[in-house]
This record gives structure tokens, C-alpha cells and sequence, in this order.
């Protein structure tokens, strides 16, 4: 008990040290000249955790470094507002105006998962499934063009918080 | 156990404690590692400042400003008891690049090809990127087996890199074979041979070069493919299709302009349906030009791959516009409408304009405020071959603003908005005039810093006129935030940050920023300067990135006058000394009869606008009398000169200098020695005070504009100076373009020195001479004026005149006609305006980008006994 409560003071005092000698910020990574902060990465992560409490902090700098670059070839662009809208709109420009779903593809997709849809009739489902292969294909291309534009980017992480 | 519990309480509240006076203040601010700028921008960009409250999300804005310097690669701002302990660690520099193991690609192949070179800064990324690209570019080349490694070593900020490189076999051309159109000139053009490596570089080289040789030489459509498979590379070219192009008929129009349009049909390929395209553009070529009736049919003959096409035209009449008739309700006065048309009285009728004739009259009408004019389809009469075009106008009732009601916010700078568009209350409507009310009220916000201003308006149509109702969503208030300079390797940041003329936390106003940029080119050290903003929600930082010019120039050249004979310049000079732009010009000229050097070094921005100049001159001359090319004497001269420039406008300057030269004079001739100063050493000391206006639109070769200026010197005892006497001298140069190529030129120069004190006589080196080639030009240089015994002497006074038409004769060729006046005298009470020389003249010039080489022959009107008729001069420049 006596050692279990030495400890818990032992504790304190670091915490006291470490209150005292706090980092206050710091570059957690970087994409060219643009720096991602660690005030960045809690920012982000306290949005993220709402939704996925079990977000890893690994994935939140990818999030971070995906947005940047994103922000960044928008602004190349001459994109101008608010940086999700700048993102948003980038994406619609570069990506979304090229998808096309042909009907051939939404009707195979019928065709193959029609049990799952619990045979509803075609025309009912139309355009979920159109809109649910237009989600996956754009989920696809955008991993991909962000791959793309990643090797010409000088990307760093420097500390995983 | 107690003593636990008392300690874990009382570091839980001092916990509590700090947390509860967040508002910390830096009383020490502490950098490690940093290096390459210095301290103090570190700490302005990071947005702190000792013994200020510590601002995390200013921290937060600062790394990232930090960052787009480009020079870090880690920043930790740490905070202990009141002490920031900032931990920098810089991106590694390039030190040095080794190329190993090549043997067929030279080194500077390697180094060209990296695209990085010693003094970058180091990015794995980036010579990943270079090492593929190397590997891409040797693929190219034949070497597919290639394998390029690389070895990094870090010695403090520097890093060595050793580029290892594996060329491999190259694939070999052991043989080639040439397939389809065989052409020995083009074979010739491949400069691969048997055994060489298989290039795909010099093929693509050989097939361009090859593609503009069949252009050259006439044919279209042609092909050049090549397969290498097992050593065998394979050329196949098609020659393509010879194209000869014949016109029949035109009369009115170039062959070669008709055939030039065709051609640019034929650039990729020849084909039926391409010659009636050259057909149907023909036509409506042949309709802009008035021949509304043009047929053409094109004959085509093939012999194997040469095709031969004949256009036969028939032209018709030629229609000419006779008369332009506006018909209907209408107050706009017709010649108005007349002048904005393509079709015009007394030209070609172009019927392919008709339409966009018609819309102009709309177009125009309707910024004049005729919001609903409408114009009807022209009506056609065509009374033998001269054509009528009749418009039927409907201008409708002119609309006028009669009032701009604006909605805003609590009355937000509502009044100052109100008069900024009073001006259009009861002006004709238009969307011009509706853009421009909006542009000049979003203005009225943006001066105010409301950066962001959303200006939204709508019209109403009444009776008495338009209604116009803006309103304003202003946004928040921006000030101006920190600066970010990027881009300058030679010139001192703090350079820059000081001729920025905005402030920090003051209201954002972009006039600040165009003054900004404005500056920054005046330095002459940037070719481009881009300003790019970082908006927060009340700040605006400014982003500086600049594009440095080379700050030193080296020039030299050779030239020949008809005075100096053979002449030459060396020029020098650098104007980013220090990297503050202090500037130091240097100048060497030589001739057969004077050595001239100078230093002069220049401090632009000594304080505020004023400008310090101070030069170093030595000059050794032997002057002569051209016409009996006696030495009339000989000086050899050190001068010395400092002082202050002035700017008061952009085209008004003053300066005040001291000047002092030492001058030894020896082979004096005797007839010119008017006192026992002219021979011997003299030291003159003196204050000399300038004015000058400046207006000229460019200053080697002016078209419009004024130059004027007047000079004072006094040169005193109480300075030092051997001699008393003041100078003053003063030229009005008017520069007036009196139609396109045709610029008249006029100036009026006049310059008088007294003495006094115990002073008699002005030395032979501060006199005036007048004569030559930028003066009277009927005489020789320095000739006009009192002589004894033939020589000139020099004077106390002069007045002078020139008046210079320069007409251009096309190509950069200019012919000059002039007529020069005036006279020297050897003291002021002499000076007569009756007593003037005239000459008159003719010169040509070749503009060049440095001023018009220069010949001019002036012939004296006045001439007297034993003088000769006229001279000749050569130069550079205008004679002023």
C-alpha cells in the first residue's frame, strides 16, 4: 500500500514537471512546404473520434496529408474559398465530372444481387444502386488520384502522437 | 502515508492552478538548430514576442508560415516556466554529387539528367524521382540492363551523395533497313550506324528532322515509323503525297495569298474532302473582299504520289458599299452608328460581317443606355455592283438610373457607398454601368478592410426608369497579418520587409499591396514578385514571393567617331551589394585622344527616398582641333564627387553634389592661354545643385514628352578651390509626335559662368565649347566660338538651339532633317542673339535597343572665310 502510494505521488510530481515543460506544438508531418501541426492532428482527431471512436492515429495523419494535398492542387487551381469547399470542389472538378454509370452496369449489379434487394423490381431500386456504384467508383478513383499526386509529393511524417 | 496523500493534493492543485491562469506570458524565448534565417524573422513568423501572453493558435499559424520558408524539416516549440525552447531542425543541403561507374554517358548526362545540383536542399523523394527519371532517360538511349543506385552521407547540415550507376549492355543496332519511299537525303539525316546503340532520342530526332525536310520540300501527309526487334531496326517512310497547287483566275487577289490559305489545309494529310474544305474557305475569303458572286472548282490530277490541283476561279463583280441607311425610331446620330461597323461607305462589301454588324449597332445602342434597342435583319440593294445596306433600328426609350438604393447592415459605411455611385444617379443604364456601381461599392468596403465584401443588386424597370437596389454582406473586418518573403537568395530578407509599406494589425487595403509590389520592382532586383494571401478569420498574412534578375552586368564595346576616332567601352556593375541593393558602377572608355574611368557607388535608400551618390573619376585627354589637328592642350584630371538625389515625383528630381577635381594641363598651345591657370595644376572645389524634369516616354529614342533641367555651380576659395566662380547652364528638350513615325524634336541649351573675387579668368577645363555632333553640327567638335589664331579658346557663355524632324522609313531606319544655332562667347557682356551660327542638315539613324547609330552631315549657313562648307558626324544616340 505504502509503495502503491509513493508511486501515485512519484506520479504527481511528473505530472507537475510535465504541466511545467508542456509542448505546447509541433510539425507531426509535412507535404512540400505546407506543415500539418500536432494542434492540426487533436483538431482532427476530436472530429474523426465522434464518428470512429477506435480511429487510429496513423490514419488520421493519412487523412490529414490526403487533405492537404488535396487543398494544395485545388489552390494550384486558383481555387478560392472555405478549404472543404475548395476540396469538394476539386474533387466534382478533377474526378466526379468523369464517372459515368452506364445502365449496363447497374442492371448487371441488379441482376447479380437481386436476392440481397429482396427482389424488389428494377425500376424501384434504380437509382440507389446507381447512386451506391457511383459512391464506390468515386471512392476508387479518388484513392487513386491521391495516389497519383502523392509521388510527386515530398510527404514526411515526422511524429506519430 | 499521510505525507503521500498531502503531496498527490497539493500537485493536483497546482495542477489545477496552472490550468487556471492559461494566460502565460513569454519572458524568454529560446531557438536551437536554427541556421539559415535569422532570429529575429524565426520569431516574427512564429507570431511570438518576449513578454507577450503566449498565443497557441498564433503558434499554430506560425509553423506554418515557418514552413513555406521551404528550409524546415521539424519544428517543436516547447513551453517551460515562462521560457519558449524552440527546437529547429533544418532541411540537409546538397554539399556534393559524385557520379561512379559510368562509362559510355558522360558525367554532366548524370548531373543534367538528376535535375538537383549542390545547394539544394536534400529530399529523398525528390532523388527518387531523379534516379527514375535517370533510368527512364538511359531506356531511351538503349540501355534497358541499366541499374542506378545511390549512397547518402550526412556530415552535420550537409549531405554527400555518390550516384552509382550500372550502364549494362546496350541494345546494339546490328543492321538497318530501310522500307517504302527511299530518299538518300533523308537516309542521310540518321545519325545512328551499325553497331551503335539503339537511341530512340536520336531516332525521334532523325524523324522530326526527316518530317520538316518532306514539308520543305512539298509534300503532305507523310509517315515515318520504325520497329527494332533482335538488333534489325526497321525505318519505313512515306513519302506522303507531292502537293502542287495551281490558281486560274484570280485577278484581284495574290496567287500566293490564295495559295497560302489553301496550304494551311494540307498541314497532316491530302484528301478529297479536304480540298472542298480549301474550296469553301476560298469562297468566303473571296466574299470578305466584296466578290459576292466568286465560283470556284478545283481540278485534280494524280501522277503516283505527286497531285496537282488547279483552282479555277471566276471572281465575278466586285461589290463596294455604297451607302449604310438607319431607318426607324432613332436619336443616336447615324455617323456614330457608322463608325463601329465593319461595312463601311466606300470599301468591300463583306457580307460574312452582316450579322455581327447588326448585334454591333444592338450592342452599342444599348451601353448607351437604350437598354431594349432592337435591330432588325439589313435590308440588301444591290444597283450595279454597289451595294445599299439599309438597317431598321427601333431604339426604344432611353433608360436612365434614377436611383441605387443599398442595403446594409446597420447602415455599414452606407453614406461613404451612397457617394461613391452618386455620380451614376440620372446616368444612361447598361450592364457595363450596373457592373461598375457594383465594383465601386465592394470598393468603398475593401478600402475599409472588409476583404470579403458580397455585393449582390438587382434592377427594376419603371416608367421614369431603372431602379437599382445593391445590397452588401461586408463580412469580417481583415487587418493585416504577418509577411512571408519566399524566394530571394541574394538580397536580405530585412531588405525586403523594409520596403513594405504596409503595417501589422492596420485595416487590410490592397492599395498598400499594389505599393508594395510597386516598390519592389523600383529596387530593379525582381522580375517577378507574386503576393498570395493566407486568410484567418480576422487576419491576412501576405505571401512575398519574388524571382530575383541577375544583379551584375558586364558590357563592353567598340565604336568610331569622327572625333575620337577607334573608341572603346568596358562596363561593370552590380547592384545588390550586400544584398541591400547598394549599387557600384564602373566604367573604362578609351580612345585615340582620351582614357575616362569612373566609380560610382549608389545607396538608394540611404533614408527614405534619398539617395546617396558619390563617384571617383580620372581622365586623361588630349583635346583637339580636329580641323588642323593640333593638340590645343592636354589634361589629365581626378575627380571626386558626393552628394543627394531626390526624387519629389516619379518625373521631378533634384541633386546636390560636391565636387572637387585636381587637373594637371601641359602643351598648352599659346594662342588659347587666356590666363597663367590654363597651364599647370589646379584644384577646384565646389557645390553643384541640379534640377531636373523628366517626362520622356523612353529614353534613348523619345517620341513625346519633355527632358529639362538646370545646373548650378559655385565653386569657392572656402571650399579649397583655386578659383571663384558659379556656372549655370540649363536645357529644355520638347520631344512632340506629330503623326505615327513622324516625331519632331526641339531643344534650347544655354550655359554662363562668372567669376568673382580676386578670380579673372575661368580655366581652360571648366570653359564651354561648343561645335559638333551634338551641338552645331555644321561644325567640328569644339570649333564654333572665339579662336586666337585659329584655335578655339573656349568661353564664359553659350546659347544653343536645335529643332530635328525624324521621319521613320521603316525597318528601324529614320532620316533626319535639322537645323542647329548657336554661339560661344568668351564673356557674358559679349553674348549677342544677333550673333548666331546656323547650320543645316541631314542624318540617318538605325534604332538599336541602346539608341540609333548615328551619321549626320550639317552644313553651315553663315559660313565664313576659310571655313569649310560642312561635316560629318557618326555616333550612337540622339544628338538629344
Amino acid at each position: 500500500m505504502r509503495f502503491i502510494l509513493v508511486l501515485v505521488m512519484l506520479f504527481n510530481i511528473c505530472l507537475i514537471e510535465h504541466a511545467n515543460s508542456e509542448t505546447i506544438n509541433r510539425v507531426v508531418a509535412y507535404v512540400g512546404n505546407i506543415a500539418i501541426t500536432l494542434d492540426d492532428f487533436k483538431e482532427e482527431l476530436s472530429k474523426l473520434r465522434e464518428k470512429m471512436p477506435d480511429i487510429k492515429s496513423e490514419e488520421v495523419i493519412n487523412i490529414l496529408i490526403n487533405k492537404t494535398i488535396l487543398l494544395k492542387k485545388a489552390r494550384e487551381l486558383f481555387m478560392e474559398g472555405r478549404d472543404e469547399d475548395i476540396i469538394n470542389s476539386y474533387i466534382d472538378l478533377k474526378i466526379k465530372s468523369s464517372i459515368i454509370i452506364p445502365e449496363n452496369q447497374v442492371r448487371q449489379f441488379y441482376d447479380e444481387n437481386r436476392e440481397k434487394m429482396n427482389d424488389r423490381p428494377y425500376a424501384a431500386v434504380r437509382s440507389e444502386i446507381e447512386k451506391y456504384l457511383f459512391e464506390r467508383e468515386l471512392n476508387k478513383r479518388l484513392k487513386e488520384h491521391i495516389e497519383e499526386i502523392k509521388k510527386d509529393e515530398d510527404i514526411k511524417v515526422i511524429f506519430m502522437p | 502515508m499521510l505525507l503521500s496523500f498531502a503531496l498527490s493534493f497539493v500537485s493536483i492543485l497546482i495542477l489545477l492552478f496552472n490550468n487556471a491562469f492559461a494566460d502565460e506570458i513569454v519572458k524568454k524565448i529560446e531557438i536551437e538548430g536554427l541556421n539559415s534565417i535569422s532570429n529575429k524573422e524565426f520569431i516574427y513568423l512564429l507570431g511570438v514576442e518576449e513578454g507577450k501572453v503566449l498565443n497557441k493558435e498564433e503558434i499554430n499559424r506560425g509553423i506554418k508560415r515557418l514552413f513555406l520558408k521551404g528550409i524546415f524539416d521539424d519544428i517543436v516549440v516547447n513551453y517551460d516556466n515562462g521560457v519558449l525552447k524552440i527546437e529547429v531542425k533544418e532541411k540537409l543541403k546538397i554539399k556534393r554529387i559524385n557520379i561512379e561507374g559510368n562509362e559510355y554517358f558522360s558525367e554532366k548526362f548524370y548531373i543534367n539528367s538528376l535535375n538537383l545540383k549542390t545547394g539544394d536542399f536534400f529530399s529523398k523523394v525528390k532523388l527518387q524521382r531523379a534516379i527514375a527519371n535517370i533510368q527512364n532517360e538511359m531506356n531511351k538511349r538503349g540501355f534497358p540492363e541499366n541499374k542506378i543506385s545511390y549512397v547518402v552521407s550526412q556530415e552535420g547540415q550537409d549531405v554527400s551523395m555518390r550516384i552509382l550507376v550500372e550502364e549494362g549492355n546496350p541494345l546494339r543496332v546490328k543492321n538497318i533497313i530501310w522500307q517504302g519511299s527511299l530518299n538518300e537525303n533523308i537516309k542521310n539525316l540518321l545519325s545512328i550506324n551499325q553497331n551503335d546503340p539503339f537511341d530512340k532520342v536520336m531516332i525521334e530526332e532523325f524523324i522530326k528532322k526527316s518530317m520538316e525536310y518532306l514539308e520543305k520540300k512539298g509534300f503532305k501527309g507523310s509517315s515515318i515509323k520504325y520497329s527494332f526487334e533482335k538488333g534489325e531496326l526497321k525505318i519505313f517512310i512515306d513519302e506522303g503525297v507531292k502537293l502542287e497547287i495551281e490558281i486560274k483566275g484570280a485577278d484581284s487577289l495574290t496567287s500566293k495569298e490564295l495559295k497560302d490559305l489553301i496550304m494551311a489545309h494540307f498541314k497532316d494529310k491530302v484528301s478529297e474532302d479536304i480540298i472542298k474544305d480549301s474550296v469553301n474557305n476560298l469562297i468566303t475569303f473571296y466574299r470578305t473582299k466584296g466578290f459576292i458572286d466568286v465560283k470556284i472548282s478545283p481540278l485534280m490530277e494524280k501522277k503516283g504520289n505527286e497531285w496537282n490541283i488547279t483552282y479555277i476561279i471566276n471572281e465575278g463583280e466586285k461589290r463596294i458599299v455604297d451607302k449604310i441607311l438607319f431607318m426607324g425610331n432613332f436619336k443616336t446620330p447615324p455617323e456614330e452608328l457608322k463608325k463601329i461597323l465593319i461595312n463601311r461607305e466606300g470599301i468591300d462589301f463583306n457580307p460574312e460581317e452582316l450579322e455581327n454588324d447588326r448585334l454591333r449597332i444592338e450592342d452599342f445602342l444599348r451601353t448607351k443606355g437604350y437598354y431594349e434597342a432592337k435591330v432588325s435583319q439589313p435590308d440588301i440593294k444591290d444597283r450595279e455592283n454597289k451595294i445599299e445596306i439599309s438597317f431598321n433600328i427601333e431604339e426604344g426609350k432611353l433608360l436612365k438610373i434614377i436611383s441605387i438604393n443599398i442595403e446594409v447592415k446597420e447602415n455599414f459605411l452606407k453614406k461613404e457607398a451612397i457617394d461613391a455611385v452618386a455620380s451614376f444617379i440620372n446616368f444612361p443604364f447598361s450592364n457595363s454601368v450596373f457592373i461598375e456601381i457594383k465594383r465601386r461599392i465592394r470598393e468603398v468596403y475593401i478600402k475599409k478592410g472588409y476583404q470579403e465584401t458580397l455585393v449582390e443588386g438587382v434592377t427594376e424597370k419603371t416608367n421614369e426608369g431603372i431602379l437599382i437596389k445593391i445590397t452588401v454582406h461586408p463580412g469580417n473586418k481583415k487587418y493585416f497579418g504577418r509577411s512571408i518573403i519566399l524566394g530571394n537568395k541574394k538580397t536580405k530578407t530585412n531588405f525586403i520587409y523594409d520596403r513594405l509599406t504596409h503595417k501589422e494589425n492596420v485595416t487590410f487595403n490592397p492599395e498598400y499591396i499594389d505599393k508594395d509590389r510597386q516598390n519592389l520592382y523600383k529596387t530593379g532586383l525582381f522580375s517577378r514578385v507574386d503576393i498570395n494571401y493566407e486568410k484567418y478569420d480576422d487576419t491576412i498574412d501576405l505571401i512575398y514571393n519574388v524571382e530575383e534578375l541577375p544583379a551584375g552586368i558586364f558590357e563592353f564595346g567598340l565604336g568610331y567617331g569622327e572625333y575620337e576616332r577607334a573608341k572603346g567601352f568596358v562596363e561593370l556593375s552590380y547592384i545588390n551589394l550586400f544584398g541591400v541593393n547598394k549599387q557600384l558602377f564602373s566604367r573604362l572608355e578609351i580612345s585615340s585622344i582620351e582614357k575616362r574611368s569612373y566609380i560610382t557607388y549608389i545607396d538608394p535608400w540611404l533614408w527614405s527616398d534619398l539617395i546617396f551618390k558619390s563617384s571617383l573619376l580620372f581622365e586623361r585627354t588630349d583635346m583637339k582641333n580636329i580641323d588642323t589637328k593640333y593638340i590645343i592642350y592636354r589634361i589629365r584630371k581626378y575627380g571626386l564627387s558626393g552628394g543627394f538625389e531626390k526624387k519629389f515625383f516619379d518625373y521631378f528630381k533634384g541633386e546636390l553634389l560636391y565636387e572637387a577635381t585636381y587637373s594637371k594641363i601641359w602643351d598648352v598651345r599659346p594662342e588659347v592661354i587666356l590666363s597663367d591657370k590654363d597651364i599647370g595644376e589646379i584644384f577646384i572645389s565646389g557645390i553643384k545643385a541640379s534640377l531636373i524634369y523628366d517626362t520622356r516616354d523612353n529614353v534613348f529614342d523619345p517620341t513625346r514628352g519633355w527632358l529639362a533641367g538646370v545646373t548650378s555651380k559655385i565653386s569657392s576659395e572656402a571650399l579649397g578651390s583655386e578659383i571663384n566662380f558659379s556656372k549655370t547652364s540649363f536645357y529644355i528638350n520638347r520631344y512632340t509626335e506629330l503623326k505615327k513615325g513622324l516625331v519632331l524634336a526641339t531643344s534650347l541649351r544655354a550655359g554662363f559662368a562668372w567669376l568673382y573675387g580676386n578670380s579673372k579668368e575661368l580655366p581652360i577645363s571648366e570653359r564651354y565649347f561648343l561645335g559638333g555632333r551634338d551641338t552645331v553640327r555644321g561644325y567640328a567638335q569644339n570649333t564654333l566660338g572665339p579662336k586666337k589664331d585659329n584655335e578655339p579658346t573656349g568661353g564664359n557663355a553659350f546659347l544653343m538651339g536645335n529643332l530635328e524632324l525624324r521621319t521613320s522609313l521603316g525597318k528601324n531606319f529614320y532620316l533626319i532633317n535639322f537645323l542647329d544655332f548657336g554661339n560661344l562667347w568668351q564673356k557674358i557682356d559679349n553674348m549677342s542673339i544677333t550673333n548666331l551660327k546656323y547650320t543645316t542638315g541631314l542624318g540617318l539613324r538605325y534604332k538599336t535597343p541602346v539608341g540609333p547609330f548615328r551619321i549626320d552631315y550639317g552644313y553651315k549657313l553663315n559660313r565664313e572665310k576659310g571655313e569649310s562648307r560642312g561635316e560629318i558626324h557618326f555616333s550612337i544616340g540622339h544628338a538629344f
